[in-house]
């Protein structure tokens, strides 16, 4: 930098030069008495200036040779580089500043490590709930669940889903249990922009409750509706292979869904059960694959419609050949309302099963034999909430109202068989996108069993 | 109300299925509006980059698409990776295209 000085020094001598000569040049006559002592006085100056820059040259030469070895390699460059000249004079780095450098980069690159996207993505998402039942006939307690879902992207085309139900509840008999389910275990590739195909655990798309609404903090009422609770009619979980996507059409779309899976199992060995499909037991009982798919609309992104179908043979091998068919419509209808300042939300879903006749318990060795039925049923939920998010008032705008009318019946001389309606008035507060507080009472009508009317209270989570 | 007479039941299943209805075609309504008014609003986009249009896009698949299930969890809820890997699932969870999920991570990435 220092040698710079002088030879901006040297320059500005040599422009004067010029300057002087230049001028003497376009003179028509010799320089006055004046600009003589002037020019006199100018070199004398610059003179007197290059000479303190080279003493200062100099001195810095004679410290930097006895600086150690070290001290003078080319690292001294960094900072001169970077144009920060030291406050004290001195341009050459030490070696605490090294060090310090060093950390710095370390620091750097640990931050990016940690923050690096890897050639695989792994998430842990999920949700939860804590709830409050109090329910006729019943004693009034308190459950949980959590559900962790684990998504590990290994490549851009591939996914792999794993996912639990944990548990603990109350039954009827005040026993307390814990549950672990597996609820998902399947991987996806994705064949192209329309087409994704995938095998395993997975959510069969029979309806859209559990595929889309079932989660605690989706939901937005405390239990599921009839046909898609325990002992419901609607599959949940299957074991398989699938083929999903979608095809857009203008301004709208279809979507499908195509799978292969184990299929329900027919219940004929229990007395309150006869008849009914168990779709918990993923065992097949057996050649017959369960076959089934979904056809979607949405002619508009905040409506989507579709009607499902499933058909299976769901005998065991001692058991007569039965076969079973089960259909479902659904809408859905998301709306912002302007003058309702806030935002409908418009649920319905009803669902068909049919079983073919069978004789169950035909020699009567199992105590509730032999009885044969008409093994058609059916059920929905036709749900309204409203929520006010429009308005100023924080409080107000968190709240959603919520309403459902769900039933399912079946034959009352099935075993269990009955015909339930419901109807669930609520309110919900939202504390946060993923985190809702609610709050609902259930008018209960059974035809054949006791009513039970219940008030519920629970805290939904999305993780 | 202790029981549900099979009238009240009727009603209920009625009432509840005519509003949605009406919602239906208040939506439909409304998305006619919001088609008109994007013509429009196209229009005036037209000076804008490239990279405003892909935003707009993403932001409004975003929107659109989510909430239509659940409530929208903010860009900044996670990271880029996160948001990569949730997107790719909900691709096949809500059907997807790959250019709308693409358009979407795209948005959220750039925004959280």
């Amino acid at each position: 930098m220092r040698s710079g000085k002088i030879l901006v020094g040297f320059g500005a001598v040599v422009l004067a030069s010029a300057a002087v000569s230049a001028r003497a040049a376009d003179a028509e006559g010799p320089p006055t008495r004046e600009e003589y002592n002037q020019l006199k006085q100018d070199s004398a100056e610059l003179r007197q200036e290059v000479l303190e820059l080279k003493k200062e040259l100099q001195e810095e030469r004679a410290a930097r040779a006895q600086m150690p070895a070290a001290a003078s390699q080319p690292i001294a460059s960094a900072p001169a580089a970077a144009g920060e000249a030291k406050p004290g004079g001195n341009d050459f780095a030490t070696h605490e500043d090294t060090d310090a450098i060093e950390e710095e980069i370390k620091a750097i690159k640990s931050d990016l490590d940690l923050n690096h996207n890897g050639v695989s993505n792994f998430h842990i998402a999920g949700d939860g709930e804590v709830g409050f039942t109090a329910m006729k006939g019943s004693k009034s307690t308190f459950d949980a669940a959590i559900a962790p879902l684990i998504l590990w992207q290994p490549q851009p085309r591939i996914l792999i889903e794993a996912a639990a139900d944990i548990g603990i509840s109350t039954d009827d008999q005040n026993n307390s249990s814990t549950s672990f389910d597996l609820t998902l275990a399947n991987i996806n590739f994705l064949v192209n922009d329309y087409m994704n195909i995938g095998g395993g655990l997975f959510v069969v798309p029979f309806g859209v409750y559990h595929r889309h609404f079932d989660p605690p903090w989706i939901n937005k009422f405390p239990d599921d509706p009839l046909p898609f609770a325990d002992g419901g009619i609607a599959p949940g979980e299957e074991v398989g292979a699938f083929i999903d996507g979608v095809v857009p059409f203008r301004n709208s779309k279809f979507t499908y869904d195509v799978y292969v899976t184990n299929g329900p199992n027919l219940i004929t060995n229990d007395s309150e059960a006869a008849g009914q499909l168990n779709f918990d037991d993923f065992t097949d009982l057996n050649n017959n694959k369960a076959v089934g798919g979904r056809i979607g609309f949405l002619p508009f992104p905040n409506i989507e419609m579709g009607y499902s179908a499933m058909g299976a043979q769901v005998n065991s091998d001692h058991f007569n050949s039965t076969y079973a068919v089960l259909q479902a419509v659904d809408l859905n209808v998301r709306q912002d309302v302007d003058w309702l300042k806030g935002a409908i939300d418009f649920r319905t879903e009803w669902v068909f099963s049919h079983v073919d006749r069978a004789t169950y318990d035909p020699d009567g060795s199992q105590g509730f034999g032999p009885i044969n039925f008409n093994n058609d049923r059916n059920g929905g939920y036709v749900q309204l909430c409203y929520r006010p998010r429009k308005f100023d008032e924080k409080l107000i705008r968190n709240l959603e109202f919520v309403r459902r009318y769900d039933r399912l019946a079946s034959s009352h001389s099935a075993p269990g068989g009955d015909t339930e309606d419901r109807l669930t008035l609520g309110v919900d507060y939202w504390i946060t996108p993923s985190v809702v507080l609610k709050t609902a009472y259930e008018f209960d009508q059974k035809k054949v069993g006791e009513n039970q009317n219940a008030f519920l209270v629970q805290v939904g989570f999305g993780l | 109300m202790k029981t549900l007479s099979s009238t009240k039941k009727w009603i209920m299943i009625a009432t509840s299925t005519g509003l949605g209805l009406i919602c239906v075609a208040a939506g439909c309504a409304s998305n006619s509006d919001a088609t008109r008014t994007s013509g429009a609003a196209s229009t005036q986009s037209t000076l804008a980059s490239a990279s405003d249009t892909t935003t707009r896009g993403g932001a409004e698949l975003w929107a659109d698409t989510c909430s239509r299930c659940h409530n929208i969890r903010p860009p900044e809820y996670y990271s880029d990776a996160q948001w990569a890997t949730i997107v790719h699932h909900m691709r096949i969870r809500a059907n997807l295209t790959g250019a709308e999920a693409r358009e979407i991570t795209k948005f959220l990435q750039a925004s959280n």
